[in-house]
Formats: C-alpha cells, structure tokens, sequence
C-alpha cells in the first residue's frame, strides 16, 4: 500500500504552482505510455524516450555538472527540492542520494489508475532519465528505495563508477 | 537526399519571473518528454501520428474533468484563461461575443521544448498539431467547437485558438 502525501510547503502557492507543472508532466507520461502498451509496446519504448532525454539533459542542462556534488546541486531545481520534498544526502568523492519525500507524478497516476503495479512501471518509467544522466556523468544510478514500493521516500541512489 | 525543411520560428517568452521561468522548464521538458514518447513509439512500430493524436486526445478528454459545466461561452474562456495560462502562453483575447471566441497565445513552451528536439519545421508542423489534440479533446468533451487557425510552428506570430458554442438557445 503506497503512501504519498505531501507533509511540507503545503497551501504554499509556488509549490502548489510547481506540484501542478510535474503533475501536468506526469500526465503526459501516463497517456503516451499507456497509448503505446495498449496498442501492442512493451514499456521498454517509454523507458527509452525518457532515456534519450535524459542523454539531452547531460549535455545541455547539465553539461557542466563535471563532479556528483555539482550534479546534486542541479539537480535540486525547485520544483525538485519544494515540490518533490526532496533532499540530498552528500556521500563525497563516492556520489550522493536524493530522497524524495513527496511525488507529485504519483499522485496524479493515482488518480488515473488504482493498479499499483502499473503506477510502478509509470515511475520506472520516469526515474529512467536519471540512468542515462548518471551514465554520461560517470555515475551508477539505482533506485534503491520508491514510494510506489510502499517505502517512506523514494532514495534515488548516483554512485562513482 | 531531400533536404529538410527548417524554418526560423518566432517562440519567444518574455514573462520571466523566478516561478514562470521554473514553470517553463516544467513545460518544456513536458514538450520533449512528448517528442520522445512518439519518436520511440514509432521506432517500436507504431504510427506517428496515429499514436501522437489518440493519447495526447486522452489528455485532453482528461483535463475537461477540471472545468465543469459552464452556461455561456465568455464563462469558459475566462476559465481557460487562468494564471498558468496567462504565464506560460501569454494569451490574448482576441475577439468574443456568445457564440465564438478567439484567443492567440504569443508564446508556446511545449513548441520550446519540441524545437530543443528538432529543427525539422515539417515535423514540428505536425507535433504542434498532434499536441493541440489537448484542446480538441478538452473541447469536445465540453460540448464546444474548436478551430486552430494560424500558428507559431508554421511561421506566424501567434497561435488563433478558435472556440464555438455549439448549444442552442
């Protein structure tokens, strides 16, 4: 059974601003995925794109994120750190975690599906640009811990190759 | 080999305060994350734009469940014309009576987002088109008509986004 509420910047209007964005985002996952596995695609397709976007993001927005320290800082975009809830946990020269206490993109999947399993494959699908940022920034990405998974915070793990 | 089409597209943003601007980047990425959504659909072996419309006609079917009934056509555009909207597309009400409306959108940042994938202007021609199946979708589920006039993706200054009222009086 997933828990996923928000317990911090709550009736703040610039993260309920920001909430509303990802949501807005994680919709557009759900339909083009499900469009995709309805008509015959695995997930693997989904995966993919995010994949792919995630090769973009390592070359332009991040482009100059050459150590995991500078990485984490920008990766904690506000909509990250406010509206996800999210932290980082500096591990050093070995990486870092980035827990995130609250997703918006799984409230909004949980409004459009009650089947757990699906809302599961939704996040892998979505925490799969993270893999391919990682990679081209000499990082192993693992989602050691996900709120799909019933855990308290989702732990998205980047470590030194 | 043919060569491509690419255009120089007028898609500027010029509302730029710290949370319009983290919006935007939301938004933007939503455009990509859509481009490459289809582009890897097709790969797998699906068609284009026959994929592109059904899902993106899903969200938009979606997102009328946030707008409610509405008794005369100027209650829904001011509806539709909410602070996100105001931020992020900086529309212009163009014309209004009962019966129709138009709204032009000065800016599109899912055409940001698109245009970070590609320079094509035929494909960016098509994606635009296959995205405003949001308001197709919105539209219709509302019992409203819906025209896309001219667009920033096919080189015009704006976006005319038409609106009818279909129910009689």
């Amino acid at each position: 059974m997933m828990k996923n509420v928000p317990t911090k910047y709550v009736n703040n209007k610039s993260t309920d601003t920001l909430r509303a964005a990802v949501e807005n985002q994680a919709k557009w996952i759900y339909y083009l995925t499900v469009e995709g596995m309805e008509n015959g695609l695995s997930c693997e397709f989904a995966k993919d794109a995010m994949k792919e976007l995630g090769e973009y993001y390592a070359d332009t927005e991040y482009k100059d994120c050459d150590t995991a320290g500078k990485l984490s800082k920008k990766l904690m975009r506000r909509s990250m750190e406010f509206g996800h809830e999210a932290e980082i946990e500096d591990l050093g020269e070995e990486g870092f975690d980035l827990k995130i206490g609250y997703c918006p993109m799984v409230n909004l999947w949980s409004k459009l599906t009650d089947d757990e399993e699906r809302i599961g494959t939704l996040c892998d699908v979505a925490c799969s640009m993270y893999d391919k940022i990682a990679e081209k920034k000499g990082l192993r990405f693992e989602k050691t811990a996900a709120i799909t998974q019933g855990c308290e915070a989702c732990r998205l793990s980047f470590r030194k190759e | 080999m043919e060569e491509k089409k690419t255009m120089k597209m007028k898609n500027t943003p010029l509302v730029n305060d710290t949370l319009s601007k983290e919006v935007r980047f939301e938004n933007e990425k939503r455009g990509m994350i859509y481009f490459q959504m289809v582009k890897h659909a097709v790969a797998a072996g699906l068609d284009k734009e026959k994929f592109a419309r059904a899902a993106v006609n899903r969200i938009g079917r979606d997102n009328s469940r946030d707008f409610g009934k509405y008794d005369s056509l100027p209650e829904f555009v001011y509806s539709f014309m909410n602070e996100g909207l105001i931020s992020q597309f900086r529309p212009e009400l163009k014309e209004m009576d009962d019966d129709r409306a138009r709204v032009d959108f000065h800016y599109c940042p899912m055409l940001g987002g698109l245009s970070n994938m590609t320079e094509d202007a035929d494909e960016l021609e098509l994606l635009c088109d296959c995205a405003m199946e949001t308001d197709r979708g919105l539209t219709s589920s509302l019992g409203l008509g819906f025209e896309l006039g001219h667009t920033i993706a096919t080189g015009y200054d704006t976006c005319e986004l038409c609106f009818k009222w279909k129910e009689k009086r």
